[in-house]
């Protein structure tokens, strides 16, 4: 005889395991329709946190930190006393299928206009394989709330590992196919400019190995200026707050800006770290003058030896082609050595990081 | 009435089936979500023994244990790296990846003990060379990556030894 409780028993099972697996999902809450009404703002912050991989690690106290979440939320609190701007979080979390099956829309753009949370939308990539930053620039230019004039300015903030200068595939754990390189980043931040002719004030590559004359070369077309570190970077990352110099100090120029990012940077940093920390700010106003000469350089020396894959940059003064006065302008270095280690006793650094060489 | 229970009995009948597959899917979920783990925390067990590593060394008073801690620590791992070398099947991108990791570790252990060139860390300095080894591990640089099949047999020897 059919007996509810019964069937109550039997269900209650498999729901529970169910119920176990589908916890884990991440809740998103509803998408908002940009409302169609344009807001006069005086800039536009990207902020895109790659958190697709391990970024894991221990502050001063030993206690554990994910440096991804550490990021989202300096980013959403700078987003919050943005009266005056327009600003992006891109959160790219680790895609997920529901039983394996069906894709799940893991990864978070936050949108803020004149520092008020007007959309908070959940997407996920259509195509695993798709060009780096498609889907986020497409979302971009979907939902950004003003048409942009030569008035306003515009900054990216890139915070992830390592972009690799070829190939790149694995870095995203769960979408390996996907190549992220120096190619395809520079395209992709490109793809969120409106047309040709539009620049970035500044971009801020918080990743390690990425202040080079090979991402100057593709960053330089777009952008007045760039902070990131030509070697290793500690998992902690640029400290992004001083973004909100935008609202508190409204003349201050972007590399202003980048200038204090970068004090504030290197002083925590350097104050708690006993490895190298090294940070530079690169104003192509000036580099453009010798980056064609300085990148036929790296070019030739590469081809003429074998480049150390996976391995930290060196500093480029440390090849004889290198001409430490003529390629100076415009380059603007903090760097402390590391306290243990076989270059501790270095206490220079050109600002430019190249591949290392077999000798 | 009687109709009435037939039908009752029917639909049990298919609830059970329902009860078999929605067991299938639930499992499904649970074991591709245990996969996913396996992948994402294969580099943070060498961060995690190093954060035990480096508690232990600095709750530690004597210089020499304080060394013999970080000496153990640094075998460990490197053992851990050798049996991967050996026990699976790693693609050349993955042997230079993982290669370098151990040199890197290596080096370190060279410095500690005062060998290869290097002065041996000083006692007072123990404890800043253990958070030095540490923060070396804890960049944005790549990452190492491997394959899921990999992966879960790196997994079962780095839990076994570490």
């Amino acid at each position: 005889m059919w007996n509810p409780l019964s069937i109550i028993k039997h269900l209650a099972s498999p729901a529970c395991i169910l119920w176990l697996g589908l916890s884990g999902c991440t809740h998103t809450s509803g998408l908002t329709e940009p409302s169609g009404e344009s807001a006069d703002v005086a800039y536009t912050v990207i902020y895109y946190i790659h958190a697709d991989s391990d970024y894991l690690f221990h502050d001063p106290d030993q206690v554990p930190v994910r440096a991804n979440r550490h990021v989202l939320q300096s980013a959403l609190e700078t987003a919050e006393e943005a009266r005056s701007g327009e600003v992006f979080i891109y959160y790219q979390l680790p895609e997920k299928r529901i039983l394996g099956l069906f894709p799940r829309r893991n990864s978070l753009l936050y949108h803020y206009v004149d520092g008020q949370l007007t959309a908070q939308i959940a997407y996920r990539h259509p195509d695993r394989r798709e060009e780096f930053l498609t889907t986020a620039a497409q979302l971009y230019h979907h939902i950004r709330n003003h048409s942009r004039n030569g008035d306003q300015s515009f900054y990216f903030l890139f915070f992830g590992h390592e972009i690799p200068r070829d190939e790149g595939t694995n870095y995203h754990r769960t979408m390996p196919g996907m190549q992220v390189n120096t190619q395809t980043v520079a395209r992709g931040i490109r793809s969120f400019l409106e047309a040709d002719g539009q620049r970035f004030d500044l971009i801020v590559l918080s990743t390690c190995n990425n202040g080079t004359p090979e991402m100057a070369h593709h960053l330089m077309p777009f952008t007045n200026a760039l902070l990131a570190s030509p070697q290793n970077l500690h998992l902690s990352h640029i400290d992004p707050r001083s973004i909100s110099m935008l609202e508190s100090h409204p003349a201050s120029s972007s590399l202003h800006i980048a200038r204090s990012m970068a004090n504030n940077t290197f002083q925590r940093l350097s104050e708690s770290l006993q490895i190298a920390v090294t940070l530079t700010l690169y104003d192509f106003e000036h580099v453009r003058n010798y980056h064609d000469e300085l990148y036929s350089l790296i070019e030739a020396n590469e081809a003429a030896g074998r480049v150390k894959h996976f391995r930290e940059n060196t500093d480029c003064a440390q090849f004889s082609f290198f001409n430490p006065e003529k390629f100076k302008p415009g380059v603007e270095t903090w760097f402390s050595p590391a306290r243990f280690g076989r270059s501790n006793a270095v206490n220079h650094h050109s600002g430019w990081g190249c591949r290392p060489l077999d000798q | 009435m009687e109709l009435m229970s037939i039908q009752l009995q029917l639909i049990f009948r298919q609830m059970k089936s329902i009860h078999a597959f929605i067991y299938a899917l639930g499992l499904l979920f649970v074991i591709q979500s245990a996969a996913f783990a396996q992948t994402t925390d294969l580099s943070e067990i060498f961060k995690k023994h190093l954060n035990e590593t480096v508690k232990e060394v600095q709750d530690t008073k004597n210089a020499t244990e304080k060394r013999a801690v970080l000496d153990n620590s640094f075998v460990l791992m490197i053992d851990a790296i050798e049996r991967i070398e050996t026990r699976t099947h790693l693609t050349s991108e993955e042997m230079i990846q993982l290669n370098l990791f151990k040199n890197d570790i290596v080096e370190k252990r060279n410095e500690l003990l005062g060998l290869d060139g290097f002065d041996e860390v000083l006692d007072k300095d123990l404890d800043d060379f253990s958070e030095y080894a540490q923060q070396s591990f804890e960049l944005a640089n790549r990452t190492i990556t491997m394959g899921v099949g990999t992966a879960v047999v790196i997994l079962l020897i780095l839990i076994l030894l570490l």
